[in-house]
């Protein structure tokens, strides 16, 4: 689904990003810690090709991403509010992006149902503009439209940040129930090592660019993140 | 306490990114209000001249009077639209152990630092040392300044007092417009006599010197008034800008095109598009400059030039800065179900309906010749096809970041090179091909020439969106990076 070949990205002479080549399975949920300025953020910029990597490509359903537009109908993404349009209300933000996706109001409501929980009535048919909302509300925003448009790979950069723990809980789950109703590809980055050894099957160690781990979930997992988090 | 709002203040300016980053641009602004300053000086001493010409039987300063409160009600208005009040600067304070009322204070003095309250300045001293002190003397002439300038200061802050409470509302807004132009109208067809209203106000403080200690108490109470205003609405987020509550710039329009709504939105619900879209009317009043005058509706190079201006006002005025405008979003663009060929083809729909509109507005310019009208439309048909691309393709390389919830008044974010170049070849080619058949004696078949040429462009749109596409997929990242850039 998500293959990345040896990507390599400088700034100013500094290698911020070198990764081997790395192949996600169709339907795996893959999991990228790592502290601050390991990398993260730039390994999904060079995947939704927002910036140019030096050297190597990405390629999602074997399309190379560089200078194309095909993937973007079956990938979606939330990096940051960057990604969000300050002067819609939520909802005018929805059709737009349901719209690029030749979604009907209706089955936007449909696809948005399931975030109503977490939305928690603060969201939906409010005239707020997104600019005014809190950033956990824009957050949400963001990581719903993630779910617009039936994605095959769903991109999301720390999604647990800036939330309250109990919609911390409640996204996990619905990533889970997601995925199990879906066929969808994840990568999420997270600080919060609990929350993502249990959402995903396989978990990508960064530090200033490597990949130092590359881990199948299993139940030691969490005490091993945790150890190697605690020496360095 | 004050000490140090100010100097944090100055230090935002000396420090932004801006700030002799773009050295070209900041040599122009200071040369442009060089420039400013210099007319204002010139129109300020030519004052009692200007009058003379104008109203040639009357005296000089009794006529002067006469305009000083049109000149404060039209000024009003704009100020509505262009005077700030800068709540935002005070916003990392307030949770600080700051006396509430020093706050307020500063905010409120810091609202009086505007332009419009520094260009009376220069249309009233000169005019007063000239005319109104060899007749009265130094005492009233102080007593006249005083009078006139502590008006301008109750509009400031009485604006400040207004915009706070009844002109949250766009149509409160409306109904003044309205109200002040009838009272222009009732003043012209001598109905009331304004003017003379004002005459005898400012004329009264030639003669008594408790005119100015009545002007000063007003400006007291308004202050205060402001004051107290200001310090109920603190608590609530009332005392930031927030404007979304008009109906008006809610509307939804019918077609059902995402990416034109979206664009529609960006225009009408954030302030410096928006007065981008008004300043682009004003553009079209233009015209009774030109079309009154022989001398420039004899030929037809000055005719095309503001041809141009007018039915492309808004898409010139808001299109210089395409894609800095998306800025807040670009990433969404890049990620989301669209391709660039979808963008730039909603941009040159949206630059046609500006254009339409622009022409249809100016139809009435008929009225002075046909001419007009013809010219008028070799223009759009130019302004659509060829300078449409222009636009974009000058402004599609290194679009800078422009910060939406800035305000408009000489905000010169997103301005760069690009913007300067625009200019000359969206005039110049036009009347380039003019000039051609001009020299042979045959201009109008120049003003046909420019509606060809203008032809061709919408026939060929479609291969001029690949070469706008070709050029964004060579320099998008930069593009990306540049509008993303917010240090």
């Amino acid at each position: 689904m998500i293959k990345i070949q040896g990507v390599r990205k400088q700034y100013k002479g500094n290698l911020v990003l070198n990764l081997p080549t790395i192949k996600i399975e169709t339907g795996s949920t893959v999991g990228i810690v790592g502290n601050n300025g390991a990398g993260k953020t730039t390994m999904f910029r060079v995947i939704l090709d927002l910036i140019m990597p030096n050297d190597g490509e990405v390629l999602l359903k074997d399309i190379p991403v560089k200078g194309k537009d095909e993937w973007k109908s079956f990938t979606s993404s939330f990096l940051d509010e960057g990604f969000l349009i300050s002067f819609l209300t939520p909802d005018e933000y929805f059709a737009f992006v349901g719209g690029l996706h030749k979604m009907s109001p209706a089955d936007i409501g449909l696809a948005l149902q399931r975030f109503e929980g977490i939305f928690n009535d603060e969201v939906r048919g409010k005239e707020k503009y997104i600019r005014d909302l809190s950033k956990g509300n824009q957050k949400k925003i963001g990581i719903a439209s993630a779910f617009l448009g039936n994605p095959e790979i769903i991109i999301l950069d720390e999604p647990f940040a800036n939330l309250d723990p109990s919609t911390q809980i409640k996204l996990k789950r619905l990533l889970i129930e997601y995925r199990n109703d879906h066929s969808v590809t994840y990568l999420i980055s997270s600080h919060d090592l609990t929350h993502i050894t249990e959402v995903c099957d396989r978990i990508i160690v960064l530090e200033k660019g490597e990949v130092i781990k590359d881990l199948h979930t299993s139940p030691s997992t969490l005490t091993e993140l945790q150890e190697y988090f605690n020496n360095g | 306490m004050l000490k140090w709002i100010i100097n944090h203040q100055s230090k935002k300016i000396s420090r932004s990114p801006s700030w002799g980053k773009n050295r070209l641009l900041t040599v122009l602004s200071i040369l442009l209000a060089l420039v400013a300053v210099l007319y204002l000086m010139v129109v300020g001493f030519l004052m009692d001249r200007i009058i003379m010409i104008m109203f040639p039987e009357e005296p000089v300063i009794e006529t002067y009077a006469g305009l000083v409160l049109f000149y404060f009600t039209s000024e009003l208005i704009m100020r509505f639209y262009l005077q700030e009040i800068p709540a935002l600067e005070i916003q990392p304070y307030r949770v600080l152990p700051v006396k509430r009322s020093h706050l307020i204070h500063y905010l409120l003095l810091r609202s009086a630092m505007t332009l419009f309250n520094l260009v009376p300045l220069f249309l009233v001293i000169p005019f007063a040392l000239m005319q109104v002190l060899p007749a009265y003397g130094w005492g009233l002439t102080a007593s006249w300044v005083l009078s006139i300038t502590s008006l301008s200061l109750i509009c400031s802050f009485g604006i400040v007092y207004l915009k706070k409470t009844i002109f949250k509302n766009s149509w409160v807004m409306l109904i003044f417009v309205g109200l002040v132009l009838l009272v222009f109208a009732l003043d012209y067809y001598h109905i009331i006599d304004f003017r003379s209203v004002s005459a005898g106000l400012f004329m009264l403080s030639l003669h008594y010197y408790f005119v100015p200690a009545i002007a000063l108490l007003t400006i007291v109470a308004v202050y205060s008034l402001c004051f107290f205003t200001l310090k109920r609405a603190f608590y609530a987020e009332q005392i930031q800008e927030k404007k979304h509550d008009n109906m008006w710039f809610n509307f939804n329009p019918h077609f059902k095109n995402e990416l034109i709504t979206l664009e529609l939105r960006l225009i009408l619900r954030n302030k410096r598009p928006r007065s981008m879209l008004l300043m682009s009317l004003f553009f079209i009043l233009y015209g009774f400059l030109f079309y009154t005058k022989d001398s420039y509706m004899d030929g037809y190079a000055m005719l095309i030039f503001v041809g141009i201006f007018i039915t492309g006002g808004f898409m010139i005025n808001y299109g210089q800065f395409s894609f800095s405008w998306e800025s807040g979003y670009f990433d969404t663009f890049l990620t989301k179900n669209i391709s660039y060929r979808q963008i730039i083809e909603n941009k040159l729909k949206l630059f046609d309906y500006g254009c339409l509109i622009g022409f249809l507005l100016s139809l009435p310019y008929g009225f002075f010749g046909a001419k007009i009208v013809l010219i008028h439309i070799a223009t759009l048909l130019f302004n659509m096809g060829v300078n449409s691309f222009f636009i974009l393709y000058f402004t599609g390389k290194s679009p800078k970041r422009i910060d939406l919830s800035k305000s408009s008044m000489f905000n010169y974010e997103g301005a760069g090179l690009a913007q300067f170049i625009l200019a000359v070849p969206c005039f110049m080619t036009p009347l380039c091909g003019y000039m051609f058949f001009y020299l042979f004696g045959i201009p109008i078949w120049g003003v046909v020439l420019i509606a060809f040429q203008g032809v061709l462009g919408i026939m060929f749109r479609q291969k001029l969106i690949d070469v706008l596409v070709k050029r964004f997929n060579n320099y998008k990242y930069v593009i990306a990076d540049s509008l993303r850039n917010n240090d």
